[in-house]
């Protein structure tokens, strides 16, 4: 057996490939990264448990901490202010921009650019040695997607404002206008970056239509991805039968799925077989449109170059950058009617009480579920599932499909580099799901 | 040009992020370093003689440790990046809890697994191999992070002695005295300091370099996330727990043991980002941090 270290990931893990004499290669993942998350917020009163789910994950983190206040709000039958609604929707918008820029910053567009290098030099501090200019212009997705985070929550890793019952403050006029201002030139160049995405696919057209090809269900949060009540959960199949079940209901059916030489744990659910997939190209095969004008004009030039429903993994690609326009336009609504926000209560008292709570979060790359069962204002237990906990049956399936291809292509190197590739589409975050 | 070395091992990836997020400096960073080792943005397994490595996280298994002496014994200059590596910040509270997937790790290995093997109990690196610099933030702030690495580029090293939180606080006094309350259970007044209406703040313990970002402009009370002030560490009556009590008692004319009573979660209030922090844990009955130390260095 030998290991590989996965590079260009958020969190950690490995690559195990498993050879037997005269067989093909079995590929498996390994995922090393245990904190303890699942214990430490036993015994702490609900006002600590966003600071400290929020610690689970730096790229997801706003995520970890909305998902905890709502939760803590369900189990103690908490309204939050309206105004304070909307600007936490306007902060999951900005989240779903800033973990897109992220991926495709650091972590697919070097893979896209460069497909045959040397994985040495394909990457963010190789490219940088040969052109600083394209790497600035990269970070610069990044970069905005950190000020805006930063202009509104105060931090963009561990932000602050989202507290059970609302917000500790609602953002000021000069944080909106700076926001108003800096979306044109951001919706240029992500709609340039999504031009050249789709032109970066269909140069790796056979990757595309191999990679990640599965026809199991698709599972969405019934609110994509921003507002609502966070409580039902859509799942469609590639035959079109859909239904709608809630998020207590998934949490009872969500079968765990134990994998060798990994303390990392899947999910299916029970009745649905094969498994589930979430996340961006889940996302559009479950709703068919995005709702905004110029995502939506996005979607139709990838559904007309690669048609519709979606199936190759690598197309998340495309859609990550549609669902980048999505938000800017998102956000672009939301602050229109600004001059309103400020005339209420940023949050609300939050009575000590007892309950649980259980919240269908839909993050930038697929569903968060988390419970959280409370005791006189006091946390005796959580339960989490990240999004690729429900993606992990079916990357596991394409990593064993594509082991078989060894000695198909130009030898071991590439052979990896593909088997990465076909990882990193997934946009997985180990950090999340290592609990 | 020195070598750059950036290591991960048990954390969020928030502290490599902040590095990431400083935007134009980062490229400027990138232009004084030699990036050799950074796995959110490039591949690399082997870690390679460095002139200076930022190690962000905690040793949570058996392959971080050793990752850790392998990269102290190559590097001429380590740093403890953010909360978790130099106090070992909020997974410092599975301490607390037990011993997490301790015991899981053990017996998959005994069955044949190749899992690595959890550690019990979560420690900061400076009880594992010696420390260079600490550089505590979760995250780690990103102009005190975008400072540090220009100014070691130039040979430079963090040298101020540590203030609180408060000292860079704008609140101010006055307001309804009264508490202990919880933060979720009643507005605060904004403009006035949360101690003083009877909320838990970490403020007068927590160590500066922040900018008072929660109290200060966020309406949110310090919950310690840069650390133990060097009053904290040293001085047992500034203990985190023992000190907060005692404001709280004088602002809710309380007496300490009722305030006490109030906080039924005490590792989380008062400790959060630095449960795992042997000071502290000497101070206690059961205290290891004889122990803890014993373990450390190379």
């Amino acid at each position: 057996m030998a290991t590989y270290g996965l590079a260009r990931v958020f969190g950690e893990a490995h690559l195990r490939v498993e050879v037997e004499e005269g067989g093909k290669p079995s590929v498996g993942l390994a995922c090393e990264g245990y904190r303890g998350y699942g214990i430490i917020g036993a015994g702490c009163h609900g006002e600590f448990l966003p600071d400290l789910l929020s610690r689970r994950c730096g790229v997801d983190s706003l995520y970890h901490r909305m998902a905890a206040c709502l939760a803590m709000e369900k189990a103690l039958g908490v309204e939050v202010p309206e105004s304070a609604g909307r600007v936490r929707e306007l902060l999951l918008a900005c989240q779903l921009f800033r973990r897109h820029s992220l991926t495709m910053t650091l972590h697919v567009l070097p893979d896209l650019l460069f497909p045959a290098s040397d994985p040495g030099v394909r990457n963010l501090v190789g490219l940088f040695r040969v052109d600083r200019d394209v790497v600035g212009r990269m970070m610069a997705l990044n970069s905005w997607g950190e000020s805006v985070l930063r202009n509104i929550s105060a931090r963009a890793v561990h932000p602050l404002t989202p507290v059970p019952g609302g917000l500790t403050f609602i953002p000021g006029e000069e944080a909106i206008d700076w926001l108003r201002k800096s979306i044109p030139e951001m919706m240029g160049l992500a709609r340039e970056t999504s031009r050249l995405v789709r032109m970066l696919l269909r140069r790796n057209e056979d990757l595309v239509g191999e990679l990640g090809i599965q026809d199991g269900s698709q599972m969405v949060a019934e609110t994509p991805p921003f507002g609502g009540s966070w409580v039902g959960v859509n799942i469609a199949e590639f035959t079109g039968e859909r239904r709608k079940i809630g998020a207590l209901d998934l949490l009872e059916r969500a079968e765990k799925v134990s994998l060798s030489d990994t303390l990392l744990e899947g999910y299916r659910v029970s009745g649905d077989g094969y498994g589930i997939l979430t996340g961006p190209l889940s996302r559009i095969n479950v709703m068919g449109s995005y709702g905004t004008e110029m995502a939506d004009s996005e979607l139709e030039e990838i559904k007309k170059i690669w048609g519709f429903p979606f199936r190759g993994i690598l197309l998340s690609h495309a859609l990550r950058l549609a669902e980048m326009i999505m938000a800017l336009e998102k956000i672009t609504g939301l602050i229109s009617e600004a001059d309103s926000w400020g005339r209420g209560e940023s949050r609300n008292e939050v009575p000590r009480g007892s309950g649980e709570g259980v919240v269908a979060l839909e993050g930038a790359e697929g569903l968060h579920l988390l419970k959280v069962k409370v005791e006189e204002g006091y946390v005796s237990g959580t339960e989490y599932v990240a999004p690729l906990q429900w993606n992990l049956v079916g990357m596991l399936d394409m990593l064993e499909r594509e082991g078989q291809k060894v000695g198909e292509d130009t030898g071991e190197a590439r052979w990896l580099s593909r088997l990465e590739v076909a990882v990193r589409a997934y946009a997985p975050c180990f950090f999340c799901a290592a609990g | 040009m020195d070598r750059l070395a950036i290591i991960q091992l048990g954390s969020c990836g928030g502290c490599q992020l902040s590095l990431l997020d400083l935007g134009k400096d980062f490229l400027d960073i990138m232009e004084m370093y030699s990036i050799e080792h950074f796995p959110m943005i490039r591949e690399g397994e082997e870690f390679p003689e460095s002139d200076l490595v930022l190690v962000e996280g905690t040793v949570r298994h058996a392959r971080h440790l050793e990752s850790l002496r392998k990269v102290r014994g190559r590097a001429r200059t380590l740093v403890a990046l953010g909360t978790c590596a130099v106090f070992g910040g909020v997974q410092g509270l599975a301490n607390v809890s037990g011993g997490g997937r301790w015991e899981e790790s053990i017996s998959r290995a005994r069955a044949g697994e190749s899992v690595p093997l959890f550690t019990r109990r979560v420690l900061p690196l400076d009880a594992y191999v010696p420390v260079d610099v600490r550089l505590p933030g979760c995250p780690v702030p990103a102009g005190l992070l975008a400072s540090f690495l220009k100014g070691s580029a130039e040979g430079a090293r963090p040298t101020r002695e540590s203030a609180t939180v408060c000292a860079e606080c704008p609140l101010r006094g006055g307001g309804e005295k009264g508490g202990p309350f919880r933060f979720t259970e009643r507005k605060a007044e904004s403009g006035i300091c949360f101690l003083e209406q009877g909320f838990l703040c970490m403020g007068p313990l927590t160590r500066d370099g922040c900018g008072a970002l929660c109290p200060g402009s966020s309406g949110y009370p310090c919950r310690g996330c840069r650390g133990p002030s060097d009053g904290a560490l040293i001085f047992q009556e500034l203990d985190p727990m023992v000190e907060s009590i005692r404001r709280l008692s004088r602002t809710a004319s309380n007496k300490d043991e009722q305030v006490a009573g109030y906080f039924m979660d005490r590792a989380h209030a008062f400790f959060m980002f630095c449960a795992a922090e042997p000071t502290f844990r000497d101070r206690r009955v059961g205290g290891t941090s004889g122990i803890v130390y014993r373990l450390g260095g190379e």
